[in-house]
């Protein structure tokens, strides 16, 4: 087990979003998160990196208590990209992609060769190579998330959560993503965790999908024993279709209408 | 395109920014000799030189070595100081209009300043550094403390990130309005301490002599070897916490670096020749067109304009109103805020 959640209760002040939670991901799988808004997925992926404090349970990473371990050296093996993240104006691409090599540097030893081909490795494997002196903000929503997708490459941890990494983006550009993900898993053995909100795209392209409803594990495993006709009503109060994807043979969800009563539990979207 | 290819490219992009720190240097030594020789009384280059290298005690001599050069060390220094401070606090506030008073320094040295005079009848320049200083850091430290208070069942950002650039703004701006009423109360009160503050206020690098230097330098120093420790993490921070505590970096850690960084650097500049805020506030802005935004460039390139700039003012405050002289903080506001309004009209606003 890689990474592991175990009986974490999360939230922000006073408010629990998450409670008694368990989950363990497995090293070398894809696993998407799932869940209607405010379910607690971007909770619970901020506390798997580390960036919010479990209020109780723990989270380990390969058996040690996170938290316990120095904040850079998890930065060596556990890359975190938050959801749409902001870089200041003007700001380049290769100098984005360099500020993932921080873990790596001490303050006598700002820049080395190990950096540079890590940089240029991430540049490549991203297809940014050629785009490596254009500013952040000249380039599409697509390429940008890849420009920070190839900043948590450059981190050089084989362990990397993505919150919702194809958010604002077109259809085109959420599969070129999510392509790029497949790569990185594929060609390094990486082990990934993401929050997806398209449930199809998510069936697709992860091994393991995770619906959480309420703060809780509403179901895991494979996309074909998690996206039923039944959880879909259970998790999304939504009537919907199950159907086979035409392409990938992975479920396909067709959405009929939403559920009438909206139940209790149901929270407003915390990022709101 | 091989991995071969993209290297070469970053590479070049650290020599262009090496070799663009050596013009900057150039340029600074340029206005050095300036204010060196240029003044109300013009002094050759080769005098200069001698007086510098093997003085014998001619009045150019005097001078140079008793007037000039202790003026133009405090520039360097102080232009040096408060250039590297602002990049430090607008790159902390994400916030492009910030400047190193932001935090209270200026008026904690005004008010530490005019009380000293008030209550202990303080009477030598040196004496009101010292307390100017202690009051810079005083009024850092309660913005710092009040910023960091986080109240409240809202505070996302739990985990204790210590202030945030909100925060520190509104801290900051309550500590220096509450500071600057004291000051006015004490300087109406009181005639000898309105005339230090008149003169304090005005900002200037001339006739404090070389002990003023030698009194703030070891401020300076530490305050830069804080900043150039503080750029790595600064650059992390600057995309956003979340991303920076990924990158395994402390948030708490390198925002209390920073602002003792800012407070050292702006605390010893606004002692030793009273506020000439306008340096912090406009220098960072000439920088990051040439450096980019990485602090690690940002940070030298602010400094070295920052003091090529304050020597510059200095120089034609000399020469504009003969015989008499012109302040640097007045010619640095004359010239410098035109100059800003320009350049935020030109360019677009930075966000940060």
């Amino acid at each position: 087990m890689r990474l592991q959640a175990a009986k974490v209760r999360l939230g922000y002040g006073e408010r629990v979003v998450v409670d008694g939670l368990d989950l363990g991901i497995e090293a070398g799988t894809v696993t998407a998160i799932i869940g209607p808004n405010g379910c607690g997925k971007s909770t619970l992926l901020r506390a798997l990196g580390r960036l919010l404090k479990p209020m109780g349970g723990e989270v380990l990473l390969d058996g040690k208590r996170i938290d316990r371990l120095p904040t850079r050296e998890v930065a060596k093996v556990l890359g975190v990209l938050p959801q749409a993240p902001t870089a200041p104006e003007g700001l380049t691409v290769a100098d984005l992609v360099a500020r993932g090599r921080h873990p790596h540097q001490t303050w006598y030893r700002q820049w080395s060769s190990g950096d540079e081909e890590a940089v240029a490795a991430a540049l490549e494997m991203t297809g940014l190579a050629d785009l490596a002196e254009r500013p952040l903000d000249e380039l599409s929503g697509g390429q940008r998330q890849r420009a920070w997708i190839s900043m948590a490459l450059a981190q050089g941890t084989d362990l990397l959560l993505l919150d919702e990494p194809t958010t604002f983006l077109d259809l085109a550009h959420q599969v070129e993503v999510l392509e790029l993900v497949r790569h990185l898993h594929r060609a390094a053995g990486r082990t990934v965790v993401m929050v997806l909100h398209d449930l199809n795209l998510a069936a697709r392209y992860a091994d393991t999908l995770v619906a959480m409803r309420a703060g809780r594990v509403a179901a895991a495993g494979a996309p074909r024993e998690v996206l039923t006709e039944e959880l879909m009503g259970e998790v999304f109060e939504l009537d919907a279709k199950v159907i086979e994807d035409p392409v990938a043979g992975t479920p396909l969800v067709v959405p009929i209408r939403p559920r009438p009563a909206r139940q209790e539990g149901d929270r407003p979207d915390q990022r709101a | 395109m091989s991995a071969t290819a993209v290297a070469p490219r970053l590479r070049g992009l650290r020599a262009r920014r090496l070799s663009l720190l050596a013009v900057l240097l150039a340029a600074l030594l340029l206005a050095a000799a300036l204010s060196i020789t240029v003044g109300a009384k013009p002094v050759p280059l080769a005098d200069a030189w001698h007086a510098l290298t093997a003085p014998t005690g001619t009045d150019n001599d005097i001078v140079i070595r008793s007037l000039r050069v202790p003026r133009t060390a405090l520039g360097v220094l102080a232009g040096i100081a408060l250039g590297v401070a602002g990049a430090l606090m607008q790159g902390h506030t994400r916030n492009p209009l910030a400047d190193p008073g932001l935090l209270g320094v200026t008026q904690g040295a005004a008010f530490a300043m005019v009380t000293s005079i008030v209550v202990f009848g303080a009477s030598n320049l040196l004496g009101y550094i010292w307390l100017g200083l202690a009051g810079a850091l005083a009024a850092s430290v309660a913005v710092f403390a009040l910023g960091s208070v986080r109240g409240g069942p809202g505070g996302r950002a739990a985990g204790g990130g210590g202030p945030t650039p909100v925060t520190l703004a509104l801290a900051g701006t309550a500590v220096s309005a509450l500071l600057y009423a004291l000051t006015s109360a004490v300087v109406l009160l009181d005639e000898q301490a309105m005339d230090v503050f008149r003169f304090w206020q005005s900002g200037s690098i001339a006739a404090r002599g070389g002990a003023v230097v030698w009194q703030v330098l070891p401020f300076v120093l530490a305050g830069l070897a804080l900043a150039a420790a503080n750029a790595p993490g600064l650059n992390a921070l600057s995309l956003g916490e979340d991303v920076a505590r990924g990158l395994g970096q402390n948030i708490a850690m390198t925002r209390a670096v920073g602002v003792a960084a800012v407070t050292l650097l702006s605390g010893a500049a606004v002692a030793a020749c009273g506020s000439l805020s306008f340096v912090g506030l406009v220098v960072p802005h000439l920088a990051r067109p040439l450096s980019g935004t990485d602090h690690r460039w940002l940070l030298p390139y602010s400094g070295l304009i920052g003091a090529a700039l304050l020597l510059l003012a200095d120089v034609i405050g000399r020469v504009v109103a003969p015989p008499g002289e012109l302040e640097v903080g007045v010619v640095l506001a004359l010239i410098g805020a035109p100059f800003f309004v320009l350049l935020v009209r030109r360019r677009k606003p930075v966000r940060l």
